[in-house]
């Protein structure tokens, strides 16, 4: 009899384990999310879909989405490596925005942006970021975060956020997305899993496993050098740490093993962005965050992505910041960039200005002329002419 | 009674907060730093310091005139927020349409990140925004004349928020270390075109005190 209790209790045991498997995770957890799923309409997750639809749908129209074919379907290979099974339920958005951040709402709507993409230094570095995202999807981590919100006092703080921002337009459905990952920020746990099921993603699709530890590395540089009110959307959902950048390191070394090849793809990668990289730069140096802003740059160029280009938006970020000895500085990145062989005639208007800002008239002129010479068709040609007058 | 106090206050809420005058055609001042002049009425409006002249609505064309002293940001935001960009006296056109730019990223583009992770969110400065930043683009600057002094002027297109084309023209000069600036903007459909030589007029009319 009491053998009997005891393998009754151990087959209780298995059944327990076996149901383990999935949901996996911490208590509350939900099944996966099934290929061609929709929640039942009278469930509170259809409720978070329907909302989650209208921001999609504002931000189809916002005029922000890249929608290059070429560039559209690489990431879309790249999301359907990671898993060909629910690639069909998956809508991808560019989203033309120098910030790093990637998302997936609950619905299938996946915004990846542009920020991102210009830090991102090969295709295993992305698919990593997007394996992560997608685990989060896939384990429906948003409606479980949803349902423990509910019972909490941020379930307040998160509607009277919705209620006002309802109708400002994308803009406001940026921070809309942004707040409800803020108020929804994963646990810890559902952090951890959603690492480990997009590692084993990108391992499985024969991606590089180190490359997930260095985009948390780069990105854990560039949120220490941030500015308090510059920190990157991302990390405020997404919160780093050694010690998570060190797990990865170790699973990556111990799956590192298991083949003999691996794809990085960084050719692959820079042919993808090159027709986008120029703008994605200038959009960087331009968002007023040049503390960060020098981490990305210098980090390109010491991965020799983009040299002479890394170089020139140094040179910019140093002349618009205009502090003490930035003139100089700016002044000697830009002359690296002409050293590696760059063209762009913006460089010697910006190099004009730069002269002209240190009392070197005669620099500045030559470099103006020169502006006007490598782009005798510049819009802003009649102004340029008019610094040439004023420096004689 | 509540029912009713809600009922004589929805027109202000719909109308929103502006409060709107008829701007006269002639001679009106901008400040004590110059005057211009109209051939039709305007309404106006102060935009949180900056005159703002609109005949069909802020939403669909408005002219703003803008003065900024030196070390000081385009807008005066409601945040001290350190990185909005300050306007400097020595800076050429060339750096003012840059200045211009990146102050119109930084106040409209830049939701502060770090508030919204801890949940203190300025909704007023997300609404006051209006435009999508990131669409900006400059071109055609070129010299032109501010009323007697030596200016430029520059053209520019942009998205709004919900994606809808804009056009802008400005018209600026740098004087006594204070950068003066009559922004024209609205929807690339209809409205722009439709005061544009309106103006023009008012940019030509610019008299500055000797």
């Amino acid at each position: 009899m009491r053998f009997c209790r005891i393998l009754f209790f151990l087959c209780f045991v298995c059944v327990g384990c076996l149901s383990c498997a999935t949901p996996r995770g911490a208590p509350g957890a939900l099944d996966d999310i099934q290929p061609g799923q929709r929640p039942d309409p009278s469930s509170d997750e259809a409720g978070l879909w329907l909302y989650m639809d209208r921001i999609e749908s504002r931000l189809k129209s916002s005029g922000r989405v890249i929608t290059d074919p070429s560039l559209n379907a690489y990431v879309r290979q790249i999301v359907c490596n990671l898993d060909p099974i629910h690639c069909a339920d998956i809508r991808i958005y560019i989203v033309d925005t120098p910030n790093f951040n990637a998302s997936m709402a609950p619905n299938g709507c996946m915004q990846v942006w542009t920020g991102l993409m210009l830090r991102a230094e090969n295709e295993a570095q992305l698919a990593y970021v997007l394996g992560h995202e997608m685990a989060h999807y896939l384990r429906r981590h948003s409606v479980q975060q949803w349902r423990t919100v509910r019972n909490t006092t941020s379930a307040l703080a998160f509607f009277s956020l919705a209620t006002a921002l309802a109708g400002v337009g994308f803009a406001g459905d940026i921070a809309t997305l942004v707040a409800v990952g803020a108020i929804f920020a994963y646990s810890r746990d559902q952090e951890r899993e959603a690492d480990l099921i997009g590692f084993e993603m990108m391992a499985k699709a024969g991606y590089e496993p180190l490359q997930a530890a260095e985009i948390w590395r780069a990105l854990m540089a560039e949120e220490e050098a941030a500015e308090q009110s510059s920190k990157s959307i991302f990390f405020a959902t997404h919160p780093t740490s050694a010690e998570r950048i060190a797990t990865l390191k170790d699973m990556a070394e111990k799956t590192s093993k298991s083949r003999d090849s691996w794809i990085r793809g960084r050719q692959e990668y820079m042919a993808a962005t090159k027709p986008f990289r120029m703008s994605w730069l200038g959009e960087e140096v331009q968002k007023g965050s040049p503390k960060t802003t020098g981490v990305v740059l210098n980090r390109l160029l010491k991965s020799e992505i983009d040299p002479p280009e890394a170089h020139f938006f140094l040179g910019e970020l140093y002349r618009l910041r205009g502090e003490g000895g930035d003139c100089e500085t700016a002044c000697s990145e830009y002359r690296k960039a002409l050293e590696m062989g760059m063209t762009r005639p913006e460089i010697y208007k910006s190099l004009g200005m730069v002269y002209w800002r240190a009392g070197k008239k005669k620099e500045a002129r030559e470099s103006f002329m020169e502006y006007l010479k490598a782009n005798p068709d510049a819009s802003d040609r009649r102004i340029i002419e008019t610094y040439i007058h004023q420096l004689r | 009674m509540k029912i009713k106090s809600l009922l004589l206050l929805l027109p202000f809420l719909i109308s929103g907060c502006a409060h709107y005058s008829l701007a006269p055609s002639e001679g009106r001042p901008i400040g004590d730093l110059y005057s211009v002049e109209s051939r039709i009425a305007w309404s106006r409006a102060d935009e949180g310091g900056i005159e703002l002249w609109t005949i069909d609505g802020p939403l669909l064309e408005a002219l703003r005139f803008i003065s900024v002293k030196d070390g000081d940001p385009l807008i005066q935001t409601t945040d001290k927020d350190a990185r909005v960009p300050r306007f400097r006296a020595h800076m050429t056109p060339s750096e003012v349409t840059e200045f211009f730019v990146a102050s119109l990223r930084t106040i409209s583009a830049g939701i502060d990140t770090h508030q919204l992770s801890k949940g203190m969110v300025d909704v007023r400065r997300i609404r006051e925004g209006g435009i999508d930043a990131s669409s900006i683009h400059v071109r055609n600057l070129r010299p032109a004349s501010f009323g007697r002094l030596p200016g430029f002027r520059f053209d520019f297109d942009f998205l709004s928020k919900e994606g809808l084309e804009r056009e802008g023209i400005a018209l600026g000069a740098i004087h006594d270390g204070r950068l003066l600036l009559m922004v024209y903007t609205g929807t690339r459909e209809y409205y722009f075109e439709k005061h544009r030589a309106e103006v023009e007029g008012v940019f030509s009319s610019v008299q500055i005190p000797k």
